[in-house]
C-alpha cells in the first residue's frame, strides 16, 4: 500500500515536470522515512556520495569532454569525410553515410544525443537533395545515432559496467558486434528506401582519391586508433582511454587544425562540466535507490514470483524488455538503467545470463528508448538542431523503432552474437 | 545582482580549472605508468586525487546546470498549458526543489561533523574523509539558492534558450 503510494509520487513529480533529481530522490526519501525510520538520516548522503564516487565513472566526464571538443571541432568532420569517400557511391549512398557516420563518431564518442547534433547539420540536406523523403531522413538521423551507445566506448555500459561489477572492456567488445549488426540492419532498410524513393549517389571515386582523403584525415583517425587500440591491447583501462582521449584532442584541434582557440576549450570544459553533473546527479540518487532496493530483497521477490510460475529465463527477458521498453519512452536512459537493473540483474545472473549478454540487451534496450515516442530524447535533439517540429521526426522514427525491435529479439535470443568477440579476446 | 554575477564567475573558474586539472593528472599518471620505474610509484596518489576533484567537479556544477535549465525532467506539461497552470506549477516545483535540496546539503554537513570526529582519513592522500562531504554540501547549497531565486522571480530558469534537456548528453 505505501509502496503503491510512493511509486505513485514518483509519477506524478515526473509528469508534472519536476527535475529527474527530485524524481528520484523524494520517493526514496520517503521510502526511508516509511520503512527504514531508524537508520541515520545524514546515512543518505553517504549513500549519495557512494553512487558517484568511483575510478571506472572517471571516464564519463572525460569521454564528454573529448566528445564535445571533437564534435565542435575538425576531428567528426573529417572521420564523416573518410565514411564518405568509402560508402557515397553505393545506392543509396548518404543514407549509408548517416549510417557509417554515426557509427565512426560513436567510435570516438560515447554520446547519442552528441552524434544526432553533429550528424544533423552535416549530412542532412545531402540526404535530401539526393532525394530521400523528409520523414525517412529525419528518422534514419534519429536512430543511427543509437549506435553510438552501442560502439564504444559507451558512457551507458560505463555506468551499467560500474552498477554490476560487470567488465567495462568485455562490454565494449560485446557492445562493438552489436552495434555493427544494428548499422547493418538500417543500412539494409537504407537501401530498401533508396530504391523506391528513386535516389541518387554520388559518382564511385578512385582509389587513389580515397587514399588522398584517408591521409588527409590521418590525425582524426588516430582517435578511434587510440580509444579502441588502447583498450583491446591492453595497454590502457576504459578510464585511462578517455583521459588520453581529451589530451589527443586538445593537442590536435590545437596545434594541428589550429580550430580550437583557449576561449572555446574554456567554454567546452564548462559545458562538459554542467553535462557531467547532470548525469552524475542521477547517480547520486541511483546510488541511493539501489541500495534500498536491496534492503527491501526486491530481487529476491521477483526471483520467487518467476519460480512460483515457473518461468525460465526466456520469459524473463521478455519481460525485461517489455520493462524498458515502457520506461523508455517516459524516463531518460540513465534514469532507466538506473531503476530497472539493480531488481533486475541479480534476477538475471541467478537464471545464468551472462552479465555482458544481459548488458547488450539492456544497452540496445536504452538506445531504443532514445527514440521512443513520445519522449525520446533523440527525437527531441534533432528538432531543435535541424529546426523541425518534433511530429515530423516522430513519424520517420517509427519504421526504425519496428527494426529496433526485431534486432533486439535477435540480440536477446542468440546471446552467441554478443559474446563470441568478448570471449574471443578475452578468453 | 553583482553578488550572484561573482559567484558565477567564481564557479566557473572553479569547474574549469578542476576539470582540466584533472585530465593532466590522470594523463601524466598513465604516462608515468608507461614509462614505469620508481617514477611511476611516486603518482599513485593522483588516482585518489582526481576522484576527490570530480566529486567536487559534479556537485559544484549543480547550481548552474539548474540555472540554464540543463537538468532532466519531462517539460510538456510544466511549459505548457494556461499561464495560470504554468506559473502555479513551477512555483511547486522551485518550492519543493528548495526545500529538497537544503535538507541534503544539511544532512552533508551533519556527516561533514560526525565523519571528522572519527577522525577517519584518505588511504594516500591522508585528508580527513569528513572534507569529501564538503562536496555534496556545497552543491546541493549551490542549488538551493537557484531554486530560491527562481521561486522569487529573481532568475528565469525557464527561459526558451535553456528549456529543453536537448544537449544532455547521454
Amino acid at each position: 500500500m505505501i509502496v503503491a503510494l510512493i511509486v505513485l509520487l514518483a509519477m506524478g513529480l515526473l509528469a508534472a515536470g519536476f527535475e529527474m533529481l527530485m524524481v528520484l530522490g523524494l520517493p526514496a526519501l520517503a521510502y526511508k522515512q516509511a520503512f527504514w525510520p531508524t537508520l541515520p538520516d545524514p546515512a543518505v548522503v553517504q549513500k549519495i556520495l557512494g553512487g558517484v564516487d568511483h575510478t571506472t565513472l572517471l571516464a564519463i566526464p572525460f569521454f564528454i569532454l573529448a566528445a564535445n571538443l571533437m564534435g565542435s571541432g575538425q576531428i567528426a568532420t573529417q572521420l564523416v569525410s573518410v565514411v564518405k569517400a568509402l560508402v557515397g557511391h553505393t545506392r543509396g549512398g548518404i543514407g549509408h553515410v548517416t549510417v557509417g557516420g554515426a557509427m565512426a563518431f560513436g567510435a570516438v564518442s560515447g554520446s547519442a544525443p552528441a552524434t544526432v547534433a553533429a550528424m544533423g547539420r552535416m549530412v542532412y540536406p545531402e540526404m535530401r537533395a539526393a532525394g530521400f523523403s523528409e520523414k525517412f531522413s529525419l528518422g534514419l538521423l534519429v536512430s543511427s545515432a543509437e549506435t553510438a551507445l552501442l560502439i564504444p566506448p559507451s558512457i551507458t555500459f560505463i555506468i551499467y559496467g560500474w552498477m554490476t561489477g560487470t567488465s567495462i572492456s568485455r562490454l565494449f567488445a560485446g557492445g562493438l558486434v552489436v552495434g555493427i549488426v544494428l548499422g547493418l540492419a538500417f543500412a539494409l532498410y537504407v537501401r530498401l528506401q533508396a530504391v523506391r524513393d528513386g535516389v541518387t549517389s554520388a559518382p564511385r571515386m578512385p582509389w587513389s582519391e580515397r587514399l588522398a582523403v584517408i591521409r588527409a584525415s590521418k590525425w582524426a583517425l588516430g582517435m578511434p586508433v587510440i580509444i579502441l587500440g588502447g583498450i583491446y591491447s591492453g595497454l590502457f583501462t576504459p578510464t585511462e582511454a578517455a583521459a588520453v582521449s581529451v589530451v589527443y584532442a586538445i593537442a590536435v584541434e590545437m596545434l594541428v587544425f589550429r580550430s580550437l582557440t583557449w576561449p572555446a576549450l574554456f567554454r567546452l570544459t564548462e559545458e562538459s562540466a554542467i553535462n557531467t553533473a547532470i548525469i552524475f546527479v542521477l547517480l547520486a540518487m541511483g546510488g541511493l535507490i539501489s541500495f534500498f532496493v536491496t534492503l527491501a530483497q526486491v530481487p529476491n521477490g521477483i526471483l520467487a514470483f518467476l519460480q512460483h510460475i515457473d518461468a525460465g529465463w526466456i520469459s524473463f527477458l521478455i519481460v525485461v524488455n517489455i520493462c524498458f521498453f515502457i520506461a523508455g519512452m517516459f524516463i531518460d536512459p540513465n534514469s532507466a538503467l538506473l531503476i530497472l537493473v539493480p531488481p533486475l540483474f541479480p534476477v538475471a545472473t541467478a537464471l545464468g545470463i551472462d552479465p555482458v549478454h544481459f548488458g547488450m540487451i539492456v544497452t540496445l534496450n536504452i538506445s531504443l528508448g532514445m527514440i521512443t515516442p513520445p519522449f525520446g530524447l533523440d527525437i527531441f535533439v534533432a528538432s531543435s538542431t535541424l529546426d523541425k517540429p518534433v511530429t515530423e521526426i516522430i513519424r520517420g522514427v517509427w519504421p526504425f523503432v519496428a527494426i529496433n525491435i526485431l534486432v533486439l529479439l535477435v540480440i536477446t535470443y542468440v546471446p552467441q552474437i554478443s559474446l563470441f568477440v568478448p570471449r574471443l579476446l578475452f578468453g | 545582482m553583482k553578488v550572484l554575477r561573482l559567484l558565477r564567475i567564481a564557479e566557473r573558474t572553479v569547474l574549469v580549472m578542476l576539470f582540466l586539472t584533472m585530465v593532466a593528472l590522470f594523463f601524466t599518471s598513465v604516462v608515468t605508468r608507461e614509462i614505469g620505474g620508481s617514477l611511476a610509484a611516486r603518482f599513485v596518489w593522483v588516482e585518489e586525487a582526481v576522484r576527490l576533484m570530480n566529486i567536487f567537479l559534479v556537485f559544484l556544477a549543480l547550481g548552474l546546470a539548474l540555472e540554464r535549465g540543463k537538468h532532466v525532467a519531462i517539460t510538456n506539461l510544466r511549459d505548457g498549458g494556461p499561464p495560470w497552470r504554468r506559473r502555479a506549477l513551477r512555483r511547486v516545483i522551485d518550492l519543493a526543489g528548495l526545500g529538497f535540496s537544503l535538507y541534503i546539503a544539511w544532512l552533508g554537513l551533519e556527516m561533514v561533523r560526525f565523519v571528522l570526529k572519527m577522525g577517519q582519513t584518505s588511504p594516500t592522500l591522508g585528508i580527513p574523509m569528513g572534507w569529501i562531504y564538503v562536496a555534496p554540501v556545497a552543491g546541493f547549497a549551490l542549488l538551493a539558492l537557484r531554486y530560491g531565486l527562481s521561486l522569487f522571480g529573481m532568475l528565469d530558469r525557464f527561459a526558451p534558450a535553456g528549456r529543453d534537456t536537448a544537449e544532455a548528453p547521454r
